[in-house]
């Protein structure tokens, strides 16, 4: 193991998968005669597996990780991408008979999202009305 | 390593010198049925034991050599145990002299670790038994048999007759929902108003298809999970310190 590892154990899981380790085996060696259907050495066959079993969680060949190694300073550097996306501002967005702006009908937009028809300046009631404010000529 | 540190207890065991000689062994053997005679007649079988006596020459007194098997108090009498194809696979007796059990087929002392009483858990073993030889039964007995402190069958009778002998036949494949294969030690005890009690002790093979049968299949799938998890599941991991 170089600097930078660090070996990780797993002591309950080895006694956990002892537990089937040993009345399996117990099972087998009874059933081929290798040791009488008796309680006492059924208990040293399942204790003895589920030493085995923490024996190997604790100094088995450990698993090597997948990868290399993550190099100094690669996370300050990175930056994760901005996951929102500025909507087009030329280009509106698509309309169906409906008015929903998506073709499946959900409505994707937030509800605060400026209405781009309302605030619109209405050109033709702002317009000075030429006609009335014209002074009147005798 | 565990196999052979745990074969300790059924290594070595001595089965004793045949208690008859040869020529006796071998008609005691041409009594045995060979195949399966179905329930005995209790006047037949009754005859049958008396024959066994005299060949015997009233003496089965064999070497304790410690872990082996014994009957003691009044009791005694004899069985039969036949395969699934009604082919003899064991017999033994006992004469109710407070002497050990002898196998009939080989004339050594029967029911020991290294010579235990084979049946097979389809077969049938057929019986004769009694308590005393002569005399008055056992009256209201009760009996148990268990292995491991763990009680395998129990019952009694008020027996008002004073009945002392009985014979019969176990169907062992009715009787055993589930067919294995093991070495048994077996203890019974019989208790009564009117008679010492009859304690045995005795080691039963039972032979069933070994690891094929339903047991020894669970066995074998326990095991191999547990070798699974332990090799893809429990082991070290080296992981990068962040």
């Amino acid at each position: 193991m170089t600097s930078g590892e660090i070996k990780t154990t797993h002591p309950i899981r080895g006694i956990l998968w002892g537990i089937p380790l040993g009345l399996g085996l117990a099972i087998v060696l009874v059933v081929t005669q290798v040791i009488p259907l008796e309680l006492t050495q059924i208990i040293v066959v399942l204790v003895l597996a589920i030493v085995i079993g923490l024996l190997w969680s604790l100094y088995g060949p450990a698993k090597r990780p997948k990868g290399p190694p993550p190099k100094a300073g690669l996370a300050d550097d990175f930056t994760a991408p901005d996951e929102t996306m500025a909507e087009p501002e030329d280009e509106p967005a698509a309309t169906d008979d409906w008015g929903s702006s998506d073709s499946d009908g959900d409505d994707d937009a937030p509800d605060d999202a400026p209405d781009v028809e309302d605030e619109a300046p209405d050109v033709e009631d702002d317009a000075p009305d030429v006609e009335d404010d014209a002074p009147d000529t005798p | 390593m565990i196999t052979l540190g745990l074969s300790f207890s059924v290594g070595a065991v001595a089965q004793g010198d045949p208690v008859v000689d040869q020529a006796a062994l071998d008609e005691i053997r041409a009594l045995v049925p060979e195949g399966d005679p179905g329930k005995y007649d209790l006047t037949e079988a009754s005859a049958e034991f008396g024959q066994y006596v005299i060949l015997f020459g009233q003496s089965t007194a064999v070497a304790d050599f410690g872990d082996g098997s014994q009957l003691t108090g009044l009791c005694g009498g004899f069985a039969y145990s036949y395969d699934k194809n009604g082919d003899l696979l064991d017999a033994a007796i006992d004469l109710g002299d407070g002497d050990a059990p002898v196998d009939l087929l080989e004339g050594t002392q029967a029911f020991t670790s290294g010579n235990p009483f084979k049946v097979d858990p389809r077969g049938v073993v057929v019986y004769y038994g009694f308590s005393p030889e002569s005399g008055d039964g056992p009256e209201d007995h009760r009996w148990y048999i268990k292995t491991s402190g763990i009680s395998l069958d129990k019952g009694g009778d008020p027996n008002p007759q004073l009945k002392n002998r009985n014979a019969g036949l176990v169907d062992l494949n009715k009787d055993l929902p589930v067919k294995f294969t093991a070495k048994v030690k077996i203890e019974g005890h019989m208790m009564s108003e009117n008679q010492p009690d009859c304690v045995g002790k005795g080691h039963v093979s039972f032979e069933g298809d070994g690891l094929t049968d339903p047991v020894g299949l669970a066995g074998l799938a326990l095991l191999g999970g547990g070798i699974f998890g332990l090799l893809f599941n429990s082991r070290p991991a080296i992981t990068w310190k962040s």
